[in-house]
């Protein structure tokens, strides 16, 4: 009985040293093609920040009415921001192509489906990153034309204005990558629906006297009209 | 919008039939078949012995009347009717008013006329001795434009008188009173100018025919008209207002860069006609700043981030302090508002975000000067309008090194 309990141990510690002998190349692939990507990643990363530098892209940026990307940037600089997204982008690749070396059917098959739901991230994080540039403009026109008309809730709607965009550019952003399905959209339904109205609310509530003094006007128009003192062209 | 080549058939057979001019009028506020008579009598008044009455041609509002020729006198100018408005019938948006000039401008030079003067204001209200003023310059003592001198009503124009005027003091050291003013009359050269000028960057509201004149060397004068500026139709908000002055203007100072910054200290142009009688403002409405200032206080609390961007820190605890002042004591220095305006063209100029948000932006800051400048000026003297706008012209002067500072090291530590 001990000879067949030996025997079994043996087997089990062949089996698992094999089979750790047979994941080694792979793992070691894996921090290979880590240290490669890396490496690439890192050159990547200072060749894009120099030609991008030598090209002025950060001023040029501006000119193009895209400063709002500049506050998203790390340092307020869109050059760094796009050379770490090439880098990571490259490390990630790196990763896969390491995924895949485990020569394992399974990490083959992640890889490949990794690759495939590559195009849907970048589709995603683009359309999250377009959603909160264009969240920013919209949040800050309304807010100086709120200002402009003394609105004294100008910031709560400028806010309203920008989660109304945010919220719908991650329903956006999250049935790109397919998560959530009906969850998102029923969510998003919500949440949408439920700015839209906590706003009409507070404008309508907020803006009660306004109105009624808008409609009185209107009806005692011909008496009431003064002429304005002030002509600004 | 009008385009010469689009104009119609019979305009251009018209325009063909004249075969040249001496001096072509435009009068785009001529309004029936008797204003259009009483013009051209005018007219012909006006151009005694400078120029002959049949080389004279008078453009019109083609809708002003359904047939000229029980209107056209054989000693008077030639009638040309043309699809231009008034400027007080101009869409809020201002943006046909460069495209009407450039039009003109290009029949003028198509009929080679020697001047061109152009009468905003209702021709009723000038006199031929008034309009005189306007073209004898151009056409006997060589003078390249003639800019108009309205009586001042204090507060009509006032983005003229707050930004546009003693900017272009400040930056082209002519102390051209009304920039911006819908009469004028141009010389032969420098309609020709004009016409070579790219029109992208040009539009709306025409400030850049009088720097561009300074800044090529054309000679400069002003005319008494003794009229009250002719009211453009103000925007439904302010903010438009402003975006439509302060736009042009902006992209006006960046184009001129090299020219501005080599100006020092400012002089007077010269002056043609005598001062009329300010109009009498005893009766007009009672100034209420008070929504005004409210707005400003919104703006400090609301748009402090935007504010921020453009302005520098010094400047922000200036505007917190006058953000503390009692209604009575609201006063906004004219320095300092010299200042905010220089900001913004530097911003505008690097496009710190949105150019649109930017002018607009600014309209609190613009409505907090009126509110301090309104209690100043009513129920004073035309006279002592006159030195209140005289005091703002010279703070822009004083304040224009700053300028020049920020323009050329814009990264430079700025407190």
């Amino acid at each position: 009985m001990w000879e067949q309990v030996q025997q079994a141990l043996n087997e089990s510690t062949t089996r698992v040293i094999t089979g750790m002998a047979d994941l080694l190349p792979g793992f070691v692939a894996l921090l290979v093609a880590l240290a490669v990507s890396s490496v690439f990643a890192w050159l990547l990363a200072s060749l894009l920040r120099r030609f991008l530098r030598s090209i002025a892209f950060d001023s040029r940026l501006k000119d193009w009415g895209l400063s709002g990307l500049t506050d998203l940037s790390p340092g307020k600089s869109p050059t760094l921001l796009v050379a770490r997204s090439a880098a990571w982008l490259v490390i990630l690749v790196g990763f896969l192509i390491g995924v895949a070396a485990f020569n394992a059917a399974f990490t083959s098959e992640l890889a490949m489906r990794a690759f495939h739901y590559l195009p849907n991230v970048i589709a995603a994080v683009a359309l999250f990153l377009v959603g909160t540039v264009l969240a920013r403009f919209v949040a800050r026109g309304v807010l100086i034309s709120a200002v402009n008309h003394n609105l004294q809730y100008a910031r709560l709607l400028s806010m309203g204005v920008r989660w109304l965009v945010l919220v719908l550019a991650a329903a956006m952003a999250l049935e790109h990558l397919g998560i959530g399905g009906r969850i998102v959209e029923l969510a998003f339904g919500i949440l949408f629906g439920g700015i839209v109205l906590t706003l009409a609310l507070a404008i309508g509530l907020g803006s009660k006297d306004l109105v009624s003094r808008s409609l009185e006007r209107q009806t005692n128009k011909v008496a009431e009209e003064e002429p304005e003192p002030f002509r600004h062209l | 919008m009008v385009d010469l080549e689009a104009l119609t058939p019979d305009i251009k057979d018209r325009l063909a039939a004249l075969n040249g001019a001496e001096v072509v009028c435009v009068m785009p506020a001529v309004a029936t078949a008797g204003g259009l008579r009483d013009a051209a009598a005018r007219i012909r008044q006006a151009l005694d012995g400078l120029a002959p009455g049949s080389k004279t041609v008078l453009i019109h509002p083609n809708g002003a009347l359904a047939e000229t020729a029980s209107v056209a006198d054989p000693d008077g100018p030639a009638l040309l009717p043309f699809p231009i408005l008034p400027v007080d019938q101009l869409p809020p948006g201002g943006l046909s008013l460069a495209e009407t000039y450039r039009v003109v401008f290009d029949t003028s030079n198509r009929l080679a006329a020697r001047g061109c003067v152009v009468v905003g204001s209702d021709p009723a209200a000038l006199s031929s001795r008034v309009l005189r003023w306007l073209i004898e310059p151009v056409l006997e003592q060589d003078f390249d434009l003639i800019t108009p001198c309205y009586a001042r009503q204090r507060f009509q124009g006032l983005l003229t008188s707050a930004v546009v005027a003693p900017v272009t003091r400040a930056l082209y050291g002519k102390r051209i009173r009304f920039p911006i003013g819908a009469d004028f009359a141009l010389s032969s050269r420098l309609i020709a100018r004009q016409l070579q000028l790219p029109t992208a960057g040009r539009e709306g509201i025409p400030v850049w025919l009088a720097s561009d004149a300074v800044c090529t060397g054309f000679k400069i004068g002003q005319a008494q008209l003794g009229i009250p500026m002719p009211a453009q139709r103000d925007p439904p908000d302010v903010s438009a207002a402003v975006a439509q002055v302060l736009g042009p203007l902006f992209l006006d100072i960046e184009r001129n860069a090299a020219c501005w910054q080599k100006v020092r200290g400012s002089q007077s142009i010269p002056m043609f006609g005598t001062v009329a009688t300010p109009p009498d403002e005893a009766g007009a409405a009672a100034a209420d700043v008070s929504r005004m200032v409210e707005t400003f206080h919104l703006g400090y609390r609301n748009l402090q981030d935007l504010w921020s961007a453009v302005l520098p820190p010094a400047t922000l605890v200036e505007l917190k302090r006058l953000a503390s002042l009692a209604p009575a004591d609201f006063r906004l220095p004219d320095e300092l508002w010299a200042r905010i305006i220089y900001d913004f063209a530097l911003a505008h100029r690097q496009r710190v975000m949105n150019r649109d948000h930017l002018l607009r932006a600014m309209t609190p800051l613009y409505l907090a000067w009126v509110a301090s400048y309104a209690p100043q000026v009513e129920g004073a003297a035309p006279t002592a309008v006159e030195q209140r706008l005289e005091r703002l012209g010279t703070a822009f002067e004083a304040q224009k090194p700053y300028l020049v500072s920020r323009w050329r090291w814009p990264d430079r530590f700025n407190p």
